[in-house]
C-alpha cells in the first residue's frame, strides 16, 4: 500500500506546486525527503496490485525489489539536493519549475516500481514527456531544438519498445516478475532493449544527452545524470536474467556498451563547454553500465550496482558545481576556470571529491565500484584493456578540468543556498565507510535480485594487493597523465566537431527529405491518385495468398447485363469527355448504376446511401467547377496510355478482390444471428442498422471517429485559403 | 449562384430535405434509414439552403459551429456505450426505456438511438465542414443579385 499512497502523494503535490506562490519549494523538497525516508524505511521486497483492464491482463501493480529500491532513492534522495540547490540557483518562475521537476520526479518513481508491463510503459513515456519541458525550460531555440530532439531519440524508440512489450503481452507475460518463469520471445527482448538503450544514450542514439546540456544545471544533474538515463539502465537490468538464454545478445550488449564507452570517453577530453564535457562522460559511464550488464555474470552485475549508485553521487555534484561555477563567476568554458580554487575552495574540494570517487581513487565509493568492475571482465580479454582505456579517458577529462581551478584568485564568499554539491559528494566518501551495511541492505539484495549468484568478490574497501589494484592504479595514473597533457593545451583548439558532423548529417537527412517531398508530394492530385492506386493494387496484388479461380454461382440475367453495359458506357464517357462537367456527370452514372445494383439485389440502406452521396459529389463538383477551367487541359499520348494502364492494372485487382471475397464458401452463421437476434435484443426490424447502431456499434464509433478526424483535417486545408472575393458567380453549366 | 431559379426551388426543397432527413432517421430501426442516410439528407437541405440565401446571422460564430456540431455527435456516441455498464453487465450493451406516446404509438428510446443520434449530428457537423466552409459564410441579404439574374444579359 505504501507505493501508490507514496505515487499518489507525489503526483498531488506536482500538480500543486505550479500554484503555490511561495510555498512550492519548501512542499517539493518535503515530498522528496518523505519519500526518501519511506522507501528507506520499508523491508522490501513489497507489492502492491490492483486490477486495471482485466481483460487485457492489464493490472496496475507494483513491486520494489533491492533494485528499484536503490533507484528510488537516488531518486528522491538526490531529488531533495536538486531541489534545494535549485531555490537558490532559479530564482524566477519556481512554483512552475516545482511542478515540473516533481512531475518528473514521480515519473520515475512509478518507472522503477512498476511491475506490470503496460504501468511501466506509461511512466516511461511520462519521463518522456516531462523531461521535454523542463529541457525546454529556458525557451529560447537551442533549448527547444534539443527537447524536440531528445524527445525524438528516446520517444520513437519507446514505440519499438512499447511493440516488444505487446509481444511479451501476446506470450502471457504481463508482470516484470513473470518474466522469471516464462520463455520470452528473443525478437520482444531486442525490441525493449531498444527503447532502453535509446534512453541511455547509448552510441548511435547518444547525441542527445550532450544536447539536452542547454537545461539549468539542476535539471541536467537531476535527469541526465542520476535518474533518467538510468532507466534504461533499470530496464536492462530487469532482462539480464531472462537473457542468460541468448549469450548473443548479451555480447551484443557488452560490444555497445563498450562502444559508448570509450566514444563518450573520447570525445569527452575534446570538450571546452563544461556540461558537455560532463554529458560525454556520463554517456562513457553509462556505456561501462551496460557493458556490465552485458557481461551477465553475477560480480558483473555487482558492479553495475554500485556504479549505478556512487555514479549518480559523483556525478551530480559535478554537474550541481559546474551550475556554481555558471552562476557565480559566469564560467562555462574550461577556459575560464582558472583561479577559482582559490576564490571558493569549497568549490574546488567538492569538484575534487567527486572526482577522485569519479576515477577511483580509495577510499572513495568509485574505488570500491571499479575494483569489483575490474574484476568481473576477464583480465586477458581486449574487452579488459577496452574497458580500463575508456576509464582512463573519463577520468582524464575530469584532470584537465580539475587542473585548471588553480591560479591566483580572490577569495569570494561562498554563496548560500548553493553549497548542496557538498552532500552527495560527501556521501560518495561516507558511504564507503560504511559499506557493509550499505551492502548488506541495499546493494547485495539489488544484485541478487537481477542476477542470483555468487560475485567473486564483495563489497570491501581493500581487496589486498589484487592485479585489479593495480589496474586501478595505472588507469588513475594514466588518467593524471593524459589529463595534465590536455590541460596544457588551450581547450577551444581541440574542440572536436561532434557537433558539427551530426549537425551536417542533420542537415543532409533534412536536403534528402525535401528532395524525396519535392518529387511525391507535387500538388498534382492526378499524381496523389495514381501513387495511391499503385500501391494499394500493387502491395495487395503481391502480398495476397494465390486465390484459386472459383466459379461463378448463377448466371446473370437481362436486368443485369444491362446495368454492365451502363456502367461500362459511363465509365468509358467519363474516360473520353473533353469537358469538366461533363466528365464528372458521366462518372456520376456509374455510381448510380451501383445504387441501382444495390437496390436490385434487395440493400435499400446501401442504395439509399449511395444516391445521395453521389449526388451530392456530383453538386459539389459542378460547384467547384466554376473556378476551374471548362476543358481538360490537352496532354501527351504516353501519358494517358500510362494513366490507363495504372487505372486498369488497379481495377482488375479490386475486381479480383471483390469476386474473390463474396464468393462461396461463405459461412452464414453471422447473418443468420443478426437476422434472429435483432427484432428480440434489438427491437429493430432493420437487421443493416441494428448491426451498425447496436451490434456492431463500437466498429461504427471508430469509423465516425475517423470521420471527424478527417473533417478537422479538412477545416484546416480549407479555413488557409483567402476569403472568396464574392459569391455572385454563377456556375457556367 | 443566388438565381431566383435556386431561391424558389430552395423555400420549397430546403424543408423538405430537412423533414425527409429527420424522418429517414428516426424511422432508421424499422425500415430503411438511419443515421447516416438522414444526416445526409438533412446536410444536403442545409448545404442548399446556404447556396441559395447563406446562412445570414450565424457567420460570426460559424467557423467553429460544424465541427462543434460533429464534436458533440461524437460525445453523445460515446455516451451511449456508458449506460450499459450500469444497467447491465457490459458496457456497450443496449438498454432500452419504454415510453408511450398514447395515440401516436409508442417510440423506441434507447441508447442504440443516442448512438444512432450521435452519427446523425458528426455526420452533418462533417459535411458541413468540408462543404460549407468558414470563408463561403456571409452576412449577404437574401434577396438575389440583380447582376444575376437571367433576364439582365
Amino acid at each position: 500500500m505504501a507505493i501508490p499512497v507514496l505515487l499518489g502523494f507525489t503526483a498531488l503535490v506536482a500538480i500543486l506546486a505550479p500554484f503555490l506562490r511561495r510555498g512550492a519549494a519548501t512542499i517539493s523538497i518535503a515530498s522528496s525527503a518523505i519519500v526518501f525516508a519511506t522507501i528507506l524505511a520499508l523491508p522490501w521486497p513489497v507489492e502492491f496490485r490492483t486490477p486495471w483492464i482485466p481483460t487485457l491482463g492489464i493490472d496496475f501493480s507494483f513491486s520494489v525489489d533491492a533494485w528499484a529500491a536503490l533507484f528510488l532513492l537516488l531518486i528522491s534522495g538526490i531529488g531533495v539536493v536538486i531541489k534545494g540547490f535549485a531555490a537558490a540557483y532559479l530564482p524566477d518562475r519556481q512554483p512552475e519549475f516545482y511542478g515540473k521537476i516533481t512531475l518528473f520526479e514521480l515519473a520515475m518513481l512509478g518507472l522503477v516500481s512498476a511491475n506490470d508491463l503496460v504501468t511501466l510503459f506509461l511512466f516511461w513515456e511520462l519521463t518522456t514527456l516531462a523531461s521535454y519541458g523542463l529541457i525546454r525550460w529556458k525557451g529560447d531555440t537551442k533549448a527547444n531544438k534539443a527537447a524536440l530532439r531528445a524527445w525524438w531519440t528516446t520517444g520513437l524508440p519507446g514505440l519499438v519498445m512499447l511493440v516488444g512489450l505487446i509481444g511479451l503481452k501476446a506470450e502471457g507475460i504481463h508482470q516484470l516478475s513473470d518474466l522469471g518463469g516464462a520463455t520470452p520471445p528473443l525478437w520482444a527482448l531486442i525490441c525493449i532493449l531498444l527503447g532502453a538503450l535509446a534512453k541511455s544514450a547509448q552510441v548511435p542514439l547518444h547525441f542527445w544527452l550532450p544536447g539536452a546540456m542547454t537545461a539549468p544545471a539542476p535539471v541536467s544533474a537531476y535527469l541526465h545524470s542520476a535518474t533518467m538515463v538510468k532507466a534504461g539502465v533499470y530496464l536492462v537490468g530487469r532482462l539480464v536474467e531472462p537473457l542468460q538464454q541468448h549469450p548473443a545478445v548479451l555480447t551484443a550488449l557488452m560490444a555497445l556498451g563498450l562502444a559508448t564507452l570509450l566514444w563518450g570517453g573520447w570525445l569527452s577530453l575534446f570538450q571546452s563547454d563544461l556540461k558537455k564535457l560532463l554529458a560525454y562522460t556520463t554517456v562513457a559511464t553509462l556505456g561501462t553500465l551496460i557493458f556490465l550488464l552485458g557481461c551477465g555474470t553475477p560480480t558483473s552485475v555487482h558492479a553495475a550496482v554500485s556504479v549505478v549508485l556512487f555514479h549518480a553521487l559523483y556525478k551530480s555534484s559535478l554537474f550541481l558545481s559546474a551550475g556554481v561555477l555558471e552562476k557565480k563567476f559566469s564560467a562555462k568554458s574550461l577556459d575560464a576556470m582558472s583561479g577559482i580554487a582559490a576564490s571558493m575552495p569549497w568549490l574546488a574540494a567538492v569538484v575534487w571529491l567527486s572526482g577522485l570517487s569519479m576515477i577511483g581513487v580509495p577510499p572513495f565509493g568509485g574505488f570500491v565500484a571499479k575494483e569489483v568492475a575490474l574484476k568481473a571482465i576477464d583480465s586477458s580479454s581486449f574487452w579488459f584493456r577496452g574497458f580500463a582505456l575508456g576509464q582512463v579517458c573519463i577520468g582524464a577529462s575530469w584532470v584537465a578540468l580539475a587542473w585548471r581551478l588553480k591560479g591566483p584568485g580572490t577569495p569570494k564568499a561562498a554563496p548560500l543556498g548553493l553549497q548542496w554539491p557538498l552532500i552527495p559528494a560527501a556521501a560518495g566518501l561516507a558511504l564507503a565507510f560504511f559499506l557493509h551495511p550499505l551492502a548488506n541492505r541495499l546493494l547485495e539484495p539489488a544484485a541478487q535480485a537481477l542476477l542470483p549468484g555468487d560475485p567473486k568478490v564483495g563489497f570491501e574497501l581493500w581487496h589486498g594487493w589484487t592485479l585489479e589494484l593495480a589496474v586501478s592504479a595505472g588507469i588513475v595514473a594514466g588518467a593524471f597523465a593524459l589529463g595534465l597533457w590536455f590541460s596544457k593545451r588551450t581547450s577551444s583548439e581541440a574542440y572536436a566537431t561532434n557537433e558539427g558532423l551530426l549537425q551536417r548529417f542533420l542537415d543532409q537527412l533534412i536536403e534528402q527529405s525535401q528532395w524525396l517531398t519535392a518529387r511525391v508530394q507535387t500538388g498534382s492530385l492526378r499524381r496523389y491518385l495514381k501513387l495511391l492506386l499503385l500501391t494499394a493494387a500493387l502491395s495487395v496484388a503481391v502480398l495476397a495468398p494465390p486465390l484459386a479461380w472459383i466459379e461463378p454461382a448463377g448466371q446473370p440475367d437481362g436486368i443485369d447485363l444491362l446495368l454492365f453495359v451502363l456502367a461500362i458506357s459511363s465509365a468509358w464517357a467519363a474516360c473520353v469527355i473533353r469537358t469538366r462537367l461533363g466528365a464528372i456527370l458521366t462518372a456520376g452514372g456509374v455510381g448510380v448504376v451501383m445504387t441501382a445494383l444495390f437496390a436490385l439485389y434487395s440493400a435499400p440502406d446501401l442504395a439509399l446511401t449511395n444516391l445521395i452521396v453521389e449526388v451530392l459529389t456530383v453538386l459539389v463538383f459542378a460547384v467547384m467547377l466554376s473556378r476551374l477551367p471548362k476543358v481538360f487541359p490537352v496532354r501527351k499520348p504516353s501519358s494517358h496510355y500510362r494513366d490507363l494502364a495504372i487505372g486498369l492494372g488497379a481495377g482488375l485487382v479490386f475486381a479480383g478482390i471483390v469476386y474473390a471475397c463474396s464468393s462461396p464458401p461463405f459461412g452464414s452463421q453471422l447473418s443468420e444471428y443478426f437476422v434472429a437476434n435483432s427484432p428480440t435484443g434489438a427491437k429493430a426490424q432493420n437487421v443493416v442498422n441494428a448491426i451498425l447502431v447496436d451490434f456492431r456499434g463500437i466498429d461504427t464509433f471508430g469509423e465516425i471517429a475517423v470521420l471527424l478526424c478527417a473533417a478537422v483535417g479538412a477545416s484546416f486545408l480549407l479555413g488557409r485559403r483567402s476569403p472568396a472575393s464574392s459569391h455572385a458567380k454563377e456556375p457556367q453549366a | 449562384m443566388r438565381t431566383p431559379i435556386i431561391q424558389t426551388g430552395a423555400r420549397w426543397v430546403v424543408p423538405l430535405l430537412l423533414l425527409t432527413g429527420m424522418a429517414l432517421f428516426v424511422r432508421g430501426h424499422d425500415a430503411p434509414g438511419g443515421g447516416f442516410i438522414g444526416a445526409l439528407l438533412f446536410a444536403c437541405g442545409l448545404i442548399y439552403q446556404h447556396y441559395a440565401f447563406g446562412l445570414p446571422g450565424i457567420s460570426r460564430a460559424y467557423p467553429s459551429r460544424p465541427l462543434q456540431i460533429g464534436a458533440v455527435g461524437l460525445i453523445l456516441a460515446a455516451v451511449s456505450f456508458l449506460p450499459g455498464g450500469w444497467f447491465k453487465e457490459e458496457t456497450g450493451q443496449g438498454v432500452w426505456i419504454g415510453i408511450s406516446l398514447g395515440a401516436f404509438g409508442d417510440p423506441k428510446t434507447g441508447t442504440p438511438v443516442l448512438f444512432d443520434l450521435g452519427v446523425f449530428l458528426l455526420v452533418i457537423g462533417m459535411i458541413l465542414t468540408v462543404l460549407v466552409p468558414p470563408h463561403d459564410v456571409d452576412d449577404a441579404p437574401s434577396e438575389p443579385n440583380p447582376q444575376t439574374e437571367v433576364g439582365h444579359r
